[in-house]
């Protein structure tokens, strides 16, 4: 099954040191990148996945604590990368499902923090690897996630009201609006 | 591999079966004019054949209009339909596939559509048109290029925008924004004839309403009988500004056709697709009574001369007393005029004035009158709960029903359309002056802006909630009189929807209020 996927990132550096970083798909490295200096990156990759389930992985290497520029406890200038968008066949994924999907810190100094891993965060200072799961045929996917994510208010899965019954319902409801408001 | 076809566009429901979409016909014929190849497909009779017979039909078509309604049976029935439908479109073969929506109510099967057909084929390029993404408050069309579903949009009437599209100029206003251009009366006036050549034109008609067929007044045989109907355009915009209504924004300028260019289009319809009742797409069919009376004159002379019985319906406006007169009356009728659609939307004067319509019920005692005269019927149309509505306007309604309640019996008043209470829409005098006046509008837990969900706090106790109950009351109040309000059923379920959808909203909205009292 042939897939397109683009992939747009943020990239940061602090002057001196810039993000390394890889893009895998199932394992297989598709791209990598070393001391990547501008402050965009966007690629798209056209791949061949047989049907059923498969991973993105975007991988951030090389970076040390040391990096990362603080001042008066904030980080001023980092190393880092941040997912801006993927996208399957021009259709974006959403969000909520990118913000759900977790990044496992590997590789990292601070024996507290390594391989633990990191939700709603699609900012990778860290080393370590966002991994995207899905399945091919990818738009029926992401489509199906699209629809998981989005927020009804109160959806209505019953529709037999009569109209005696829906107006006495209103009938008390509008009495205890007007109990309850115009006594305040 | 090479398209075989410019542009395939689409008319998907829900949309009524009073008369043929036009809009992709008028589309397919300015486009095979300029040279490119265009087809359209009719989905909305596809659909509503498909169903109509269903037993959860009300279900399957009010789940159209009605975002938060989930049913897995429905949605399944729906999706299986709407796969079918981009199967049959990708076989096409179109460079561009264009989808029009009509109203939001196509909101829900239009990005369905575009789902299923990104999912057969990702790289078939999909364009949105219509009302339904001009004149909205949700942003519905930008989402959903935003998400990469469809490839790009045209907002505004499409004449001029979708010839410049067609060559590539994706900067021309009204692609992809809000900024569109109105259309010309020089372009109005030679638009080529809409091209149904791919409809069934007989799948249309007032058979499909199920509401002539109630009917049985044998005066009124032209209307109980089974017949097509075409669509007509004889103006863009209105001379009026009412105060809930968005058409001069879209149209800040009425413009209207020739009299005697409109007649002679319906004669020459008449005679090619052997059709005798047209259906005006117009906002209002009277709103120059110079152009409106050559129109009459020359078809009435048509009905007369050649036994034609042509017949029309269409949005009229009613005016004071005596600037109909008698005589204008007389010739309307023999014009053919059936079914008249008249905006009165409030029973009570005071209310009627402050939305901008400057006609009182003395006056549609007259206008009724003469209809009644005439043997024209109405289908009048109302507006329940408007900000400044007291229950001394609710009794109006009951007073106003009352009086007129006999033209039920001879069906002057065909039917009454009573609404679903007011929405506040964009771009409408109401969207800007109520707030003025102090209308607040609620907002939904997303930020986004729901047209029903306003609040009053000079006229607190008109809620949501109630404004539904005086909606609902007062349809009792007008069938027990003997008035017919076909959509009373959808009504009905549309409201009982939306109130369980936003009824906690806006209470948290009045309790945040009181505690902030």
């Amino acid at each position: 099954m042939q897939e397109k996927i683009k992939i747009k990132l943020n990239c940061y550096n602090n002057g001196k040191n810039f993000p390394c970083f890889r893009i895998l798909s199932d394992e297989k490295i598709l791209t990598e990148e070393y001391n990547y200096t501008a402050s965009h990156y966007e690629k798209t990759f056209q791949l061949e996945l047989s049907e059923g389930k498969h991973t993105i992985v975007i991988e951030h290497f090389n970076k040390y604590p040391k990096h990362s520029l603080v001042k008066e406890s904030k980080i001023i200038k980092d190393v880092a990368i941040e997912l801006i968008e993927l996208c399957f066949h021009e259709i974006k994924c959403s969000s909520l499902e990118l913000y759900n999907c977790n990044f496992y810190i590997e590789n990292w100094p601070d024996k507290k923090i390594n391989n633990s891993v990191i939700t709603n965060s699609l900012y990778f200072g860290y080393n370590g690897r966002f991994v995207y799961p899905f399945k091919s045929p990818s738009i029926k996917y992401i489509l199906g996630e699209m629809k998981k994510y989005q927020v009804e208010n109160s959806e209505l899965d019953d529709f037999k009201i009569s109209e005696d019954e829906f107006i006495s319902k209103l009938d008390h409801h509008t009495e205890l609006e007007k109990k309850y408001y115009n006594n305040s | 591999m090479e398209k075989k076809l410019n542009f395939l566009i689409c008319s998907v429901p829900r949309m009524a079966m009073y008369y043929p979409p036009p809009a992709p016909a008028f589309l397919k014929s300015i486009l095979l004019k300029a040279g490119h190849t265009c087809k359209t497909i009719d989905f909305v009779s596809d659909f509503f054949y498909s169903f109509q017979k269903h037993p959860r039909w009300t279900e399957i078509d009010n789940w159209n209009a009605l975002a938060n309604y989930q049913n897995k049976e429905i949605e399944t029935l729906i999706e299986e339909k709407v796969e079918d439908w981009a199967k049959k479109i990708l076989e096409y073969n179109a460079n561009w596939v264009g989808i029009s929506i009509f109203s939001y109510e196509s909101h829900r099967i239009g990005k369905l559509i575009v789902e299923k057909i990104k999912m057969l084929d990702p790289t078939q390029k999909i364009l949105m048109g219509g009302t339904g993404i001009t004149n909205v408050s949700e942003p519905y069309a930008e989402k959903l290029l935003e998400k990469g579903l469809i490839n790009a949009y045209i907002t505004g009437e499409g004449e001029e925008t979708i010839l410049e599209f067609a060559k590539n100029n994706f900067d021309f206003p009204g692609i992809n924004n809000k900024n569109f251009i109105n259309v010309s009366k020089k372009v109005l006036d030679n638009m080529p004839e809409a091209d149904y050549s791919d409809y069934n034109l007989k799948l249309y008609g007032k058979e499909n309403l199920g509401i002539y067929l109630r009917t049985s007044n044998h005066t009124l045989k032209d209307m109980t009988e089974t017949e097509n109907t075409m669509s007509i355009t004889g103006s863009k915009g209105c001379v009026r500004k009412c105060s809930y209504c968005d058409v001069p924004y879209v149209w800040p300028k009425f413009i209207h056709r020739s009299g005697d260019i409109v007649a002679n289009e319906i004669i020459e319809k008449s005679k090619k697709y052997g059709v005798r009742r047209f259906h005006f797409t117009d906002s209002l069919v009277n709103g120059s009574m110079k152009e409106f009376r050559i129109m009459c004159d020359i078809l009435a002379k048509h009905n007369v001369d050649n036994n034609a019985n042509i017949v029309w319906n269409g949005q009229f406006i009613f005016r004071p007393i005596k600037q109909h007169t008698p005589e204008d009356w007389e010739l309307i009728a023999r014009s053919g005029a059936s079914v008249l659609e008249v905006g009165i939307e409030s029973a009570s004067d005071e209310i009627r004035f402050q939305m901008g319509k400057k006609f009182t019920n003395d006056d549609v005692a007259y206008e009724l009158e003469q209809c009644s005269k005439h043997k024209i019927t109405t289908w009048p149309l109302f507006i329940i709960g408007y900000p400044t509505e007291t229950e001394k306007h609710v009794n109006e309604y009951k007073k106003f029903f009352e009086r007129f309640h006999p033209y039920a019996y001879d069906k002057t008043i065909l039917n009454l359309e009573l609404g679903g209470t007011l929405r506040i829409q964009p771009n409408t005098p109401d969207y800007t002056n109520l707030p003025k006046m102090g209308v607040e509008f609620i907002p939904m837990p997303n930020g986004a802006r729901e047209d029903m969900l306003w609040w009053n706090p000079a006229n607190p106790t008109l809620t949501l909630s109630e404004r539904i109950r005086r909606r609902l009351m007062l349809g009792k109040v007008a069938k027990n009189l003997g008035y017919s309000i076909p959509s009373e059923e959808k009504d009905l379920k549309f409201l009982w929807s939306k109130w369980n959808q936003l009824k906690d909203i806006e209470k948290e909205f009045l309790d945040a209020r009181k505690n902030k009292n």
